[in-house]
């Protein structure tokens, strides 16, 4: 590389482009490259979670001087909170039970919550092409590729790659990003995809004349069976119908934000068959 | 105007320094307006060093920038290639003219690197995105700007190019 002149010969970058268009192609057209990808994601993994320790330290002080008062006000908050859930809890045993020998009726496999495990976010990738996530939790916690991820009680996206201690999530608004949903109102199913814009997804496949209005909640359907059914995912934001497309134009304002909490939680699902016991 | 090369080990931590701002820019910020920092330290390393530096420096933090974007891997390795070849034959024609010059010299090379990531991704199906790409590029040729100035006014009289 030292050449006399402080010059570069052409063969030089042919031979790095020529390696760069091989790993590509790689890349894209074989699964030759993954495990070397995870080794070199695991590699970045210590970087970014050292860059997580102040915003954590900081967090963590801040828990440790809140006012004893707050923190008792807040206790009381949970427990009746706490209360209110659990007699929900009581109404959905009986519900669920119900659904179930439904279900069982028509032999569909419905996918249930088993267990769950919060991840804390540690970088936030949102630019014009990807709308991802990585989080401090990864194959040695058991996540796995395609699982479902939800925040503040919403769907939020799926994992799709995971390294040995962290894991990447692609948001619902990712432009690669499609979820099978379904209207509360109305019944009526169908996808919904990312936009690229944050928190926006889009539902371009429904005809002219569908029952669908702004302010409606679209929930997973279950279909496809990655999602779990019955999560919300969307509030409808916008309908648009122009008269001269045969479909109509939906955007839809996703529920599940980043901005608001730094915690997100995996799920695992296993299929309904028998009687399940929450 | 220093003669002297910076080390490859004194390099490497500069990276890894560009990669950790860019880290914790987008926890904190996440705006698409933050200059591309890792791009700018290779582009500066390829002007200062490039005796030293060569295009397999910038092949490997390219590598770095696919990893950490989750891109197709050899894309931003293939642009930054590219960019630094240019940058290092470049070099002599680039030391001797003036600040708005190189800015305007900067500004062609950041848009040549996004133009060949934005090629690749539209070649290879990717979402190839809006305008929003585009936004980082004059924030970092004004961070480019100001740095040089800061420096060539610096008491220590280094020069940036």
């Amino acid at each position: 590389m030292k050449l006399p002149q402080n010059r570069v010969s052409g063969l030089h970058l042919a031979t790095y482009v020529l390696i760069a268009l091989i790993l590509m192609f790689l890349d894209i057209r074989s699964g030759w490259l993954v495990s070397s990808r995870y080794i070199m994601q695991s590699a970045l993994e210590p970087i970014q979670l050292a860059l997580n320790l102040p915003s954590r330290a900081w967090r963590w002080s801040a828990e440790i001087f809140q006012e004893r008062a707050l923190l008792q006000e807040q206790n009381k908050q949970l427990r009746a909170k706490n209360l209110a859930l659990e007699l929900k809890t009581i109404n959905f045993v009986g519900l669920l039970r119900d659904n179930t020998e439904l279900r069982k009726l028509q032999d569909t496999s419905l996918k249930v919550t088993e267990h769950w495990l919060p991840a804390e976010i540690i970088s936030v990738q949102e630019n014009a092409r990807s709308i991802r996530l990585r989080v401090n939790r990864g194959k040695q916690h058991g996540i796995f590729k395609a699982q479902t991820v939800i925040a503040n009680g919403a769907l939020l996206g799926q994992s799709i790659s995971v390294g040995a201690s962290s894991t990447e999530i692609i948001l619902l608004s990712d432009w690669e990003s499609a979820v099978p949903v379904q209207n509360i109102r109305t019944g009526v199913r169908t996808l919904a995809f990312g936009t690229g814009n944050s928190g926006t997804v889009s539902l371009p496949f429904l005809p002219f004349q569908t029952d669908i209005r702004a302010g409606d909640i679209l929930v997973t359907s279950g279909l496809g069976g990655v999602f779990p059914a019955g999560l919300p995912v969307a509030r409808v934001s916008e309908v648009r119908r122009d008269g001269i497309s045969p479909l109509v134009q939906v955007t839809a304002q996703t529920i599940a934000n980043i901005d608001s909490d730094r915690i997100v939680a995996f799920i695992w699902l296993k299929p309904m068959r028998k009687l399940a016991t929450p | 105007m220093t003669s002297k090369n910076p080390s490859l080990a004194q390099m490497i931590l500069m990276i890894l320094f560009a990669f950790s701002i860019q880290i914790l820019s987008s926890i904190f910020f996440n705006s698409f307006f933050w200059p591309n920092f890792p791009s700018l330290l290779v582009l500066y390393y390829c002007l200062k060093g490039p005796r030293v530096v060569g295009i397999g420096f910038s092949f490997i933090v390219g590598l770095g920038l696919d990893i950490y974007g989750s891109n197709i891997l050899g894309q931003n390795a293939l642009a930054l290639s590219i960019f630094s070849y240019i940058a290092i034959n470049q070099y002599f024609l680039m030391r001797t003219k003036s600040l708005l010059q190189q800015s305007i010299f900067v500004l062609f090379l950041l848009i040549l690197n996004e133009t060949v990531l934005y090629l690749i991704d539209g070649w290879t199906r990717q979402a190839t995105g809006g305008i929003e790409r585009w936004l980082y590029i004059a924030p970092s040729v004004l961070l480019w700007c100001s740095t040089a100035m800061w420096l060539d006014h610096s008491p220590s009289k280094k020069t940036l190019v």
